[in-house]
């Protein structure tokens, strides 16, 4: 996992994650269960205002109480002076959200412009898009590409064998 | 699979623009994509709606494992931007905010009617998706960009293909 990566699921920028790393002394490994435990860090930090070292403890604490299945921790802080009360199946439910589009659509911005000139027909013509096709579909009304669209989709599901493991 | 989803959000009075390669087919792309790209507003009413429609379609998250925690309700979609989601009627991706164009209300500025049968809908107008395009600039959309770029050009008829 790339640093853009890790810090799209912890929801933070990049330098958020850097930061959170020096401050909490750790390497910069990006693991998934990392990025699940500094999600529910920033939510403790952010809220209360505890240090990050304290808030990355409780956030521990919760997501251990979390896989007990309990949905909602309260969680006393080190001095049982106060209690915090973590809706950790929502802090988690926002994170697959996360993952989710990490796994989908998340990738990183290109930079610079494709060769080819100023001619965005050579462009396309160069990059091997067939330019006649377009032509053919400029004959058709909108709804009539919309509808060829849903039988090629249709088509599609009814070729694709199953993937068990992706739903 | 587009129809029936735009139907059922019509019907459900949803407000949405239709962006990303449903408004690309719109506007002749001849690329292929099977999911549904939605800009939704987040008004309240709007988001209760959609989430009753998305809750009867089963709406879970795509491309992760089965059973993590996913709580599918308007607070979802008040702290999430995006949702990429598979649903009995296909795959649907929401956001409340078009990169490069704005939220709700720009899209819709930023969008045209069109009408399939009895169906209404608004997709983005070409520029607004070129302007998407080059603000999210993903390798898989600098060819879409390319695409589009020629679909400008073709449709003002600067050249024959």
């Amino acid at each position: 996992m790339t640093l853009a990566e890790f810090a799209h699921l912890v929801g933070v920028d990049r330098k958020w994650v850097l930061n959170a790393l020096s401050a909490l002394d750790l390497p910069a490994t990006y693991s998934l269960a990392l990025a699940r435990r500094l999600a529910v860090t920033r939510a403790i930090h952010e809220a209360t205002g505890m240090s990050l070292s304290r808030s990355f403890a409780l956030a521990e604490r919760g997501l251990r109480a979390h896989a007990r299945n309990d949905a909602l921790v309260v969680l006393p802080t080190d001095d049982d002076s106060v209690n915090v009360t973590l809706d950790i199946h929502r802090l988690l439910s926002s994170f697959s959200v996360r993952l989710s589009v990490l796994r989908t659509t998340f990738a990183p911005r290109q930079r610079g412009r494709p060769a080819g000139g100023r001619d965005p027909l050579q462009v396309a013509a160069n990059w091997g898009i067939d330019l006649t096709l377009i032509a053919h579909n400029f004959t058709k009304t909108a709804a009539e590409r919309v509808r060829q669209l849903d039988a090629m989709a249709a088509f599609a599901r009814g070729v694709r064998r199953p993937f068990p493991s992706v739903r | 699979m587009f129809e029936a989803i735009l139907a059922a959000l019509a019907a459900h009075a949803i407000r949405f623009v239709v962006i990303g390669g449903v408004a690309a087919t719109v506007h002749g792309s001849a690329r292929f994509t099977n999911d549904i790209d939605l800009c939704y507003d987040t008004a309240t009413d709007n988001i209760e709606r959609l989430v009753i429609l998305l809750t009867e379609w089963q709406a879970y998250l795509r491309g992760v494992e089965l059973g993590l925690p996913f709580i599918m309700d308007a607070r979802t979609f008040r702290t999430t931007p995006v949702m990429t989601l598979t649903t009995t009627m296909g795959a649907i991706d929401l956001l409340d905010q078009v990169p490069g164009v704005g939220d709700y209300a720009k899209a819709f500025a930023a969008s045209e009617r069109v009408q399939i049968g009895s169906i209404e809908f608004r997709a983005l107008t070409l520029e607004a998706l070129i302007a998407s395009k080059q603000a999210v600039r993903r390798k898989k959309d600098v060819e879409h960009l390319i695409e589009l770029e020629a679909i400008l050009a073709l449709r003002d008829g600067k050249r024959d293909a």
